[in-house]
């Protein structure tokens, strides 16, 4: 626009005007002189047209072809110029890569040709705007003939619209005349000093182009290139990096050796490994980078002449090298194509699975798994899952990268995890991978799901099995009842009935010894069991012996108290259990009252829901398994039922506060596991005398728990006693040995000097060995003689002199060989001979007077030892009546325990409590062996008191302190004495008890 | 002592209704008589009464209208009361329980405020066992005979038609014999265990399991045991307690322990006519044997319940003594004796009213009736069999229990004769015991012998005690003529929820014809067995 204070009209007129005279006659016109000569040349149609203002159209392209001839060139060099320019600039601009910067230069271009666009149609619209040329051309350079001309113009156009003006004849002659006039050499004069300006500052825009192109002609090429760039990417590659060399390096923890890679060729590497692309950079201060279309690496100096980009692999990548310019990436044509080969998951192989396991069948799931990765397994867990619970356990650490373990995992119904479980559990064997790039992966083997049992199934179903048996018991009776012995026939009965009768033991053992998901056998019902068949037993020897009608009325009142006693059991059992079962079914209401809670207060809706659901399936299938579980069983299992429907009517009133109000009351009725009603007959309508109740037949539970209560309160005082033995041995041992001490110092240096020269260590078989086993001992020898433990030093010397006198015998039959040990082996041998005499002769003297010294605390201990051989007899006095009976092995061991007490007692008075402590050790294996394996019932295992009425507590009971009653410690030490040690015949039991139980 | 301050009440007395501000103003004449009384105290004495306020003076009017039952008449007092005044609130709380709407009681008695005293705190220990006892279970209720039934277990609906009888014939019985209608309806809860009986009347279970409580009157309701767990006359029982219900509301609550028991006892049987046990033995001989086996307790003197007593016997003679007192007292003073009793006392003032009713009735005292009823009894026969003297102690008892278990896992098995010899031994030893008799019979018409067992359940005189089963199979053995025309039914008042009782011996599927009785079978045999 600049340009307009030049000629504004001519200019907007533009090239196109320039081009439509041009391809006229007018054309020439510059050529062939002045306007007088070019208006001489036209054509006479041309002459008399006029135009629409009434100025002749000749007049009109003279004027113009004057102003435009000069001018047109300038101005095309200006515009092609400024183009130029614009490009350029637009082209650096876009560079910066940048939405803002690209935008801009778009912009500049769009804006450049709009513009030219615009004035190429305004120039054309306005070519026939007469007033505008005249005033253009020849008011530029001649104002006031301009002036007059418009002012004809104007007549011309009046006279034409209106007559009353004037002559159009006239007015157009005048305008003729003033357009005669026009100084068309002054006009061209004017237009070509405008041109000789236009022209300069062309050449001034495009040297200021060229010069930019010069300085870095490929900056253009990018700057078009980014320009025109769709989706960040430049559509034209370009090269940047030449040289290249690649590597590629797996991750550390794949322990493999750093690879060279052919340049852009396709390549397969693990993942996490690390690529390297070195080369050296074709156009400097470029940010060249490695990208594969997501992650970028930046090339940065290599310290030499090139740059280098480590390039981390995660997924398959398409590698290219980029130039950055801002947002916008001008890739190089050349492609590395990578597969990245990922780790895989460890792979777990449990046996067996997928299945479902019910625990009720199988009540040890043997879980053998193997499990192996591509590169390497940290750890291999069991997984355990139900609901929201969830547990893991290590199975195995392998060691280092190990790609396979393979172990097994026994799970047992007592598990406890199982614990309060009713939902089924998802058990699966998972491994971890060594994955340091994405992070350890687990691989997980199927799952077996351990179906549990039902909340009091596996006591039901024993106590099914046990009701059975009493049925075969009561089946017996009832045939015994129906015997009418005949003298004559009465052998045939007694081998007939010994039959049966063992068929019918045999069977009720058998279901004794049976276990149901984890839960075993009851302690108390077999020792009662046990009991009964006993004296059964016995009733039935007699008959044999004596077949008659009074030993067969014995046999026949002994079966009928075997089976009072078995049902007494059986049913005690049974309400045990309920109890249990009822505790643990209180827990689960409580957790349906905290679900029907939330939902009546609107919170968590949806797992609250399915907890009160889960809490109520739990309930309902619990309280039908107490049903099964005898009388107090059917009264609860009947009011778990109806509290469900209770629950159940507020659910379907939508009633959520009194459904919690129900669970809560079934879960407080659970806590209080006693019977609907007690206290008998009701003495609000009315009372009476005392009732029969059949129930309360028999107290066989209650005296089998008394027997179990008097063994272990006999048990427990026995050992507090042997203690007490112990203890004031040790006391008097103690005092004498003080005495010793300084002498046997000076004893232990003789041994040491003795031994020194004999060899530490020797191959097997050897003198050597056996004089380093030698040294050994003697030398521990010293030792306890340096703390005067006489009974040690003894031991360990009679050990070192045996090694010795062996070292020696070796040493002497390869004498050959030998270099000398044998010899010094008999040496030391004869010096610690003397020493092992004088421990032995001291240890004597100890024994002695420690044994003068604890003699009255040993004669308090014998008749205490005594009284304790009462009570054991008392016990088996009481034992082999009804109730209370005890099997025979057991009665055994009582009596056991109390021909060893009555020993230790003799022992102890006498004054020998080494001998009386060898027969206390004896009684107190006998009567914890009487005491059998003890199981832990229902109750019990949830750390609840025992049930008021499963045991008649009477009268006071010593309570021993902290560190009198070493029972199980003792038990522990007698145990390990005897497994480390050759096998005492009278420990074998024990041994072998203690052993099963470290199996268990 | 501590003086006490007064409480000023927080409700003004415009907003008090006219009717609240009449009553009010009676109450207030009976403070200013405390405070005339004050007045004339000793000094020191004058700190230590207490001035009540008219809200106090409010709550304790309706608490009256409450222990009279008069529900309606207690609503009128307390509606629109603000609850903001403890004393209002509680007894707000209190005609909830009364209502049975242990709900509503709850959430009075949640305000802190009101836990502070042990009565309060009490009162919301009951009305929150109760809320959880009750909470889902089914009422029943039978507007034209005026009874309200909540089942704790909705398996006991059976038992409803019966529970409405008998409620509705004892309260026509406590009409005519104590001048006192209870009012409608008579509110009972039968509730599935003493677990719950406790929970919902406050009396301590272990008291429960000692004596043997299978049912309480309280709270302006019967709390009564369902007899499915174990049967026991629960018609009778019912009875029982509406008696202390309508005594009661007839005392204001005022009558002493020896006079609830005695005329329960009294009229126990009183809504029905004579069955073959009743009084057997007599109240007055099991008291005279009582008291000379000293078991028995001056009447004035048997604590706070007989269900708190320390042992079932002791309970039992405390039943006899007092039944035969108020037995005694009513033939001694003759008719209308009980309701004018009864009048007197809600009447007395005092703190003995009991003792001035009976002054003001017969002319004599407590202890004068006490010395003539001793005389009275020392004339009855005390011969009644050892094994139905107060705690009676069978010696072979332990015997006859082995013999009637090991008849029962034979009969079950299936081995009837085999049983039959069991519980004929058994029966040898005891064969006045109702229900050993009863397992013979069972085994031997099991076992084929029908002619055998009936001699054993024949003749009711035979026997002690009670047994539904006795009576079921009675009416099987024995039919009328020659036998009891109502064996069944009274053994359902006994039993009935015993499947042989229940459906009169008759083997499953088929069931009596009467509908209730049909329907009674059926949910015999429901119960799981």
């Amino acid at each position: 626009m600049s340009l307009c204070a030049g000629g504004l009209v001519l200019d907007e007129a533009g090239p196109t005007r320039t081009e439509g005279y041009a391809s006229r006659p007018m054309a020439a016109a510059p050529t062939d002189g002045p306007t007088q000569a070019g208006s001489a040349a036209l054509p006479p149609s041309h002459s008399t047209a006029s135009t629409s203002a009434g100025v002749p159209a000749e007049w009109l392209a003279r004027l113009r072809a004057a102003w435009e001839g000069e001018l047109s060139p300038s101005f095309r060099r200006v515009v092609l110029a400024l183009l130029t320019l614009a490009f350029v600039g637009s082209a650096l601009l876009a560079r910066l890569g940048t939405p803002r910067a690209r935008f801009g230069a778009a912009a500049i271009l769009a804006v450049i040709i709009a513009g030219a666009i615009a004035r190429s149609v305004l120039g054309y619209v306005r070519r026939g705007d007469t007033r505008r040329i005249i005033a253009g051309t020849v008011g530029r350079t001649d104002p006031a003939l301009g002036a007059a001309t418009l002012r004809a113009l104007t007549l011309v156009d009046r006279t034409a619209q209106d007559e009353t003006a004037g002559s159009p004849a006239l007015a157009a002659l005048h305008l003729r005349r003033l357009l005669d006039r026009a100084p068309l050499e002054r006009i061209k004069a004017r237009a070509a000093r405008l041109a000789i300006g236009w022209s300069a500052g062309s050449i001034v825009v495009a040297t200021a182009a060229l010069g930019v192109v010069v300085a870095d002609p490929f900056r253009i090429i990018e700057g078009v290139d980014v320009l025109a760039a769709r989706g960040g990417e430049a559509p034209l590659p370009l090269l940047w990096l030449e040289d290249v060399s690649m590597t590629g390096t797996p991750p550390a923890y794949l322990h493999e050796p750093e690879e060279m890679l052919a340049p852009f060729a396709p390549v397969a590497l693990p993942r996490g490994s690390k690529i390297v692309v070195r080369g050296t950079t074709v156009h400097a201060g470029r940010r060249l980078m490695l990208t594969d279309g997501r992650n970028e690496v930046d090339f940065v100096n290599d310290g030499a002449d090139g740059v280098v980009a480590h390039f981390p692999l995660t997924d398959d990548a398409r590698l290219r090298v980029v130039a950055a310019f801002g947002d916008v990436r001008v890739p190089q044509a050349d492609i590395e194509l990578v597969t990245s080969i990922a780790d895989e998951r460890p792979r777990v192989k449990l046996e067996g699975a997928p299945r479902t396991v019910r625990i009720l069948d199988e009540p040890t799931i043997q879980l053998t798994y193997e499990a192996s990765d591509d590169h390497g397994l940290r750890e291999v867990v069991l997984a355990l899952r139900t609901g929201t619970r969830e547990e893991s356990r290590i199975l195995s650490k392998p060691g280092t990268d190990a790609l396979h373990d393979k172990g097994s995992y026994q799970l047992s119904a007592n598990d406890p995890f199982f614990t309060k479980t009713y939902a089924p559990v998802e058990a699966r064997v998972e491994a971890r991978d060594n994955d340091e790039v994405s992070g350890p992966k687990w691989g997980k083997s199927e799952a077996i799901i351990v179906v549990l049992p039902q909340a009091g199934e596996p006591e039901a179903l024993r106590y099914a099995e046990l009701i059975k048996a009493r049925d075969l018991l009561t089946d017996l009776l009832d045939r015994r009842l129906g015997v009418k012995l005949d003298p004559k026939a009465a052998k045939d009965v007694a081998t007939v009935e010994a039959a049966k009768q063992k068929a019918v033991r045999d069977a009720t053992m058998e279901a004794l010894g049976k276990t149901f998901a984890g839960l075993t056998p009851n302690s108390r019902m077999t020792a009662l069991a046990k009991g009964q068949w006993s004296r059964l037993d016995k009733a039935m020897d007699a008959f044999k012996k004596a077949p008659s009608q009074a030993t067969w009325d014995k046999l026949v009142h002994g079966t009928e108290d075997a089976l009072l006693a078995f049902d007494g059991g059986v049913r005690a059992l049974g309400t045990r259990d309920t109890r249990a079962v009822a505790k643990r079914l209180a827990d689960v209401a409580d957790e349906a009252a905290l679900a029907a809670g939330a939902l009546a207060l609107g919170m968590d809706i949806a797992s609250s829901k399915v907890r009160l659901d889960a809490s109520i399936g739990v309930l309902d299938a619990g309280g039908k398994q107490m049903l099964k579980l005898g009388d107090l069983g059917l009264d609860l299992g009947e009011i778990v039922a109806n509290d469900l429907r209770r629950i159940d009517r507020s659910r379907a009133a939508n009633d959520m506060k009194h459904a919690e109000l129900a669970a809560q009351d079934l879960a407080a009725r659970l806590r209080k596991p006693d019977p609907s009603f007690s206290g008998g007959g009701g003495v609000e309508g009315g009372g009476g005398g005392e009732s029969v109740n059949p129930g309360e037949a028999s107290d066989a539970d209650a005296e089998q728990a008394q027997n179990e209560q008097d063994l272990e309160e006999l048990a427990r005082d026995h050992a507090t006693e042997m203690n007490e033995v112990s203890e004031a041995m040790d006391r008097a041992e103690s005092e004498e040995r003080e005495e010793l001490r300084e002498a046997a110092r000076e004893h232990a240096k003789s041994i040491r000097e003795a031994v020194k020269d004999l060899p530490k260590q020797g191959r097997p078989q050897t003198p050597e060995a056996e004089a380093a086993t030698g040294r050994q001992e003697a030398e521990g020898m010293a030792g306890a003689l340096d703390g005067a433990n006489m009974k040690d030093a003894v031991e360990r010397g009679r050990e070192a002199l045996k090694s010795l006198k062996e070292a020696k015998r070796i040493g002497g039959e390869t004498e050959l060989f030998d270099e000398g040990t044998g010899q010094r082996a008999g040496q030391a041998a004869e010096a610690l001979e003397k020493e092992l005499k004088w421990a032995e002769e001291a240890l004597d003297k100890l024994r002695k007077a420690a044994k003068e010294r604890a003699k009255n605390d040993l004669s308090r201990s014998g008749k205490s030892e005594e009284k304790l051989a009462e009570r054991a007899k008392s016990l088996q006095q009481k034992a082999q009546k009804g109730g209370r009976s005890l099997d025979e092995d057991t009665l055994e061991r009582l009596r056991e325990a109390e021909r060893a007490m009555r020993d230790a007692q003799k022992s102890l008075q006498e004054g020998d409590g080494e001998k009386g402590k060898k027969h206390q050790d004896t009684a107190q294996r006998a009567l914890e062996m009487a005491q059998g394996n003890k199981d832990q019932e229902g109750e019990k295992q949830k750390g609840d008191k025992e049930a008021p009425d499963s045991r008649s507590i009477g009268g006071k009971a010593d309570i021993p302190g902290k560190d009198k009653y070493k029972g199980p410690e003792a038990f522990r030490k007698r145990v390990m004495d005897g497994l480390s040690g050759p096998v005492d015949p009278a420990l074998k039991e024990a041994v072998k008890r203690y052993a099963e139980g470290l199996l268990k | 002592m501590k003086s006490r301050k007064t409480k000023k009440t927080s409700v003004p007395l415009c907003v008090l209704r006219v009717s609240v501000v009449k009553k009010a103003a009676q109450a207030l004449g009976a403070t200013a008589l405390i405070a005339a009384a004050a007045a004339a105290s000793p000094p020191d004495a004058k700190a230590e009464i207490h001035v009540p306020s008219v809200a106090e003076i409010t709550a304790a009017i309706a608490r009256g209208a409450i222990l009279e039952l008069d529900l309606a008449k207690a609503h009128s007092i307390l509606d629109g009361q603000d609850n903001s005044a403890p004393s209002i609130a509680i007894e707000k709380a209190r005609l909830a329980i009364y209502e049975g709407d242990c709900d509503r009681a709850v959430e009075v008695l949640s305000r802190s405020d009101l836990a502070m005293s042990d009565e309060n705190k009490h009162l919301g220990e009951i009305a929150r066992g109760c809320a959880r006892a009750t909470a889902g279970t089914v009422i029943v209720q039978d507007e034209a005979k005026g009874v309200w039934i909540r089942l704790q277990d909705d398996e006991d609906r059976a038992l409803v038609p019966y529970l409405v009888d008998v409620a509705a014939r004892a309260r026509e019985a406590l009409a005519r014999d104590l001048g006192v209608t209870l009012p409608s309806p008579v509110r009972i809860d039968l509730v599935r265990d003493q677990f719950t009986l406790c929970a919902m009347t406050g009396l301590p279970e272990e008291a429960a399991k000692t004596t043997g409580t299978v049912a309480i009157a309280k709270w302006g309701r019967v709390t009564m045991l369902s007899p499915r767990t174990d049967g026991y006359g629960w018609m009778d029982t019912l009875a029982h307690e509406m008696s202390h219900l309508a005594l009661t509301a007839g005392t204001r609550d005022k009558a002493p322990l020896w006079l609830q028991e005695g005329i329960a006892k009294h009229e126990e049987a009183r809504w029905r006519d004579a069955w073959p046990h009743d009084n057997k033995p007599s109240n007055d001989s099991f008291a005279a044997v009582g008291l000379a086996m000293n078991l028995g307790r001056p009447l004035d003197k048997l604590g706070p319940s007989i269900a708190m007593l320390p042992s079932a016997e002791e309970a039992s003679v405390a039943y006899s003594e007092v039944a035969s007192f108020v037995t005694f007292f009513a033939k001694e003073v003759g008719e209308g004796a009980l309701p004018r009793l009864v009048e007197r006392v809600k009447a007395a003032d005092g703190d003995d009213p009991a003792n001035k009713a009976l002054q003001d009735v017969s002319g004599m005292d407590l202890s004068a009736w006490d010395a003539r009823w001793k005389q009275h009894l020392a004339t009855v026969p005390t011969d009644i069999p050892e094994e139905l003297k107060p705690g009676a102690h069978v010696p072979q008892m332990k015997q006859v229990m082995k013999l009637a278990r090991l008849g029962q896992l034979l009969h079950d098995r299936g081995h009837h004769r085999s049983a039959a010899i069991e519980h004929a031994a058994a029966q040898a030893i005891v064969p006045w015991d109702a229900s050993v008799r009863c397992y013979l019979a069972a085994s031997l018409v099991a076992s084929g012998q029908p002619e055998s067992a009936r001699p054993l359940v024949a003749k009711p005189e035979d026997v002690h005690g009670r047994s539904g089963r006795y009576w079921s199979l009675h009416g099987l053995l024995v039919p009328p003529p020659e036998g009891d025309a109502r064996a069944f039914f009274l053994g359902l008042a006994l039993d009935p929820l015993s499947p042989e009782v229940a459906c009169e011996e008759k083997v499953s599927p088929e069931t009596p014809a009467d509908p209730l009785k049909k329907a009674l079978c059926e949910a015999a045999r429901r119960v799981p067995r």
